[in-house]
């Protein structure tokens, strides 16, 4: 293997490994509370409680719990312990944020960072896949990896 | 980034993928025949260690020497074809792998390809 090939091999790994450490990045601490929010209020609103069948013709209503946890467990929790299973959560999230080491990203940043570091890996691979070739037309045997991404491997190059 | 895609590159990659496995079924069949001739080698050798113990003392000094120079060749031969199989074993274990993911690779070219043609016609 020349160097060149072996040079880019190792930035490929590097730049692999970056993109797998940005992946896992947490979000600011706000921006997480925000998604488990929105989640929760997701589910929740799957899960209202539909108190029609508490509600008379007359206008009256009726509305036991007891009835209610039978026919609705699931929307009656829901709606009861939302904002307790929120608290909950913050807490759990700040004590979480409190350990870490890692530096949050914000998904924006995250998302923009990402695309950047898949440019740089993609020209990387062609590069790696221009080496190869110049390799074999010197008649020189050269190993692809089996994760080469596909589209440097496939692509049509000049020269 | 617009690329465009060079279909031979496929070929090429096939055209690779079956000297692999030329190469690797080759040096497994030259592997197996040395394995037979180790064999027959260890054969040999049980014959003369058991000519060796049925003369015993009575063997006179010549036949002993020739039964231990005939033991010693054997023995060199082993070491010999010992050597041959643990480096075309090791050429084996290297186009063999080369020849596995290879194939692999050419099933993801081959799956982009495809999914290349049902976006192109989508």
């Amino acid at each position: 293997m020349t160097e060149d090939l072996q040079k880019t091999r190792e930035r490929i790994r590097a730049l692999k490994q970056e993109l797998h450490d940005v992946r896992l990045t947490p979000l600011p601490p706000a921006e997480a509370m925000r998604r488990a929010q929105e989640t929760l209020r997701q589910s929740a609103s799957a899960l209202r409680l539909n108190l029609r069948p508490f509600i008379f013709d007359d206008g009256q209503a009726e509305l036991d719990l007891g009835t209610m946890m039978r026919q609705q467990p699931a929307a009656l929790l829901s709606s009861l312990l939302a904002d307790a299973l929120l608290d909950r959560i913050e807490g759990q999230l700040n004590g979480a944020y409190q350990q870490m080491r890692i530096k949050p990203m914000t998904a924006v940043a995250r998302r923009k960072k990402l695309d950047a570091l898949e440019v740089q890996l993609l020209e990387a691979e062609i590069a790696e896949e221009r080496a190869i070739r110049a390799q074999e037309a010197e008649g020189e045997d050269a190993a692809r990896r089996e994760d080469a991404d596909v589209r440097a491997v496939l692509m049509m190059m000049e020269g | 980034m617009e690329a465009r895609f060079d279909l031979t590159r496929l070929d090429a990659l096939r055209r690779s993928f079956e000297t692999l496995r030329a190469e690797s079924a080759g040096l497994s069949r030259r592997i197996n025949e040395l394995q037979e001739q180790r064999q027959q080698i260890e054969a040999r050798q049980a014959t003369l260690e058991r000519q060796e113990r049925t003369m015993g003392r009575h063997a006179g000094g010549e036949i002993q020497a020739s039964i231990a120079d005939g033991k010693a060749d054997l023995q060199r031969d082993i070491g010999k074809i010992d050597r041959t199989l643990a480096d075309l074993t090791a050429r084996h274990d290297v186009a063999f792998e080369r020849w596995q993911s290879l194939g692999r690779l050419i099933e993801r070219c081959d799956a982009f390809l495809a999914a290349q043609r049902w976006s192109n016609a989508a």
